[in-house]
């Protein structure tokens, strides 16, 4: 995948592989987002309590208040980044600032999830070895990585 | 008509505190991505942006944004859409 400034914006290039993980990646995020926005803080998965943080720091009560009237908003607006998205993955789309925006987001939003999952830390030991089990979700998540410092460095 | 609203004592003896935003560290988040963050939510020059997601990375925190209760909440729900992890609470300087 590569960016290129052209006349309109940024031309996106993309192989058919690493669009078919973009979109199946983003597909199931979205399937989970779509089921968080009507389940409550407590039964939330792990993994997905991360995109919907508490806003108040030590007060429950108005934590709660806050989530009544937030929670589906913000699920809504996870989803409208990702559907951004996935419309922008074709191939020599040119991306506009606002696309951009969407899809650094999205992609930070897929990230922060498969992070979660994979428990990262900031030791610099998370390497893992070819025979570990969540060798290839480790590479994924290093592949995101490397794709949203890339965008980034395009936005500004 | 005049409506009555319940005012709780909290409410009342913290009026003149004006509450912070504050971005703690999480170890996935970039530090450009933060960055940039700060920069588009509130408009903050690079060297601010910078200054603040050092402090985000270094110290554990750093208050991004103060102000009425209600502007808070605000930042803090933009900062919740962009994936950082923010919260809000009264000023305890």
């Amino acid at each position: 995948m590569s960016f290129e400034r052209v006349e309109g914006g940024l031309q996106l290039t993309i192989d058919n592989h690493s669009r078919n993980v973009l979109v199946q990646l983003l597909g199931e995020l979205r399937h989970e987002l779509v089921r968080a926005k009507s389940t409550s803080d407590n039964e939330l998965a792990s993994h997905m309590k991360r995109l919907f943080p508490t806003a108040y720091h030590n007060d429950e009560r108005r934590n709660q208040e806050y989530r009544r009237f937030t929670h589906a908003d913000l699920a809504d607006s996870h989803v409208a980044a990702i559907d951004d998205t996935l419309s922008l993955l074709t191939p020599q789309r040119v991306l506009t600032q606002g696309d951009l925006e969407q899809f650094v987001r999205a992609i930070n939003a897929m990230r922060l999830v498969l992070g979660t999952i994979l428990d990262v830390s900031e030791d610099e030991a998370n390497d893992v070895g070819e025979d570990d089990p969540t060798a290839a979700q480790r590479e994924v998540y290093d592949y995101l990585g490397w794709l949203l410092h890339t965008a980034l460095q395009h936005l500004g | 008509m005049a409506t009555v609203t319940e005012v709780k004592p909290d409410d009342i003896v913290d009026l003149d505190r004006p509450w912070v935003v504050v971005v703690w560290n999480d170890p996935i988040n970039l530090m450009a991505y933060v960055t940039w963050v700060f920069q588009k939510l509130f408009g903050y020059s690079l060297e601010k942006a910078t200054a603040l997601m050092l402090d985000v990375h270094e110290k554990g925190r750093a208050v991004v944004s103060n102000g009425s209760r209600e502007r808070a909440e605000v930042d803090v729900q933009r900062l919740h859409e962009h994936g950082l992890w923010a919260t809000m609470q009264r000023d305890d300087a």
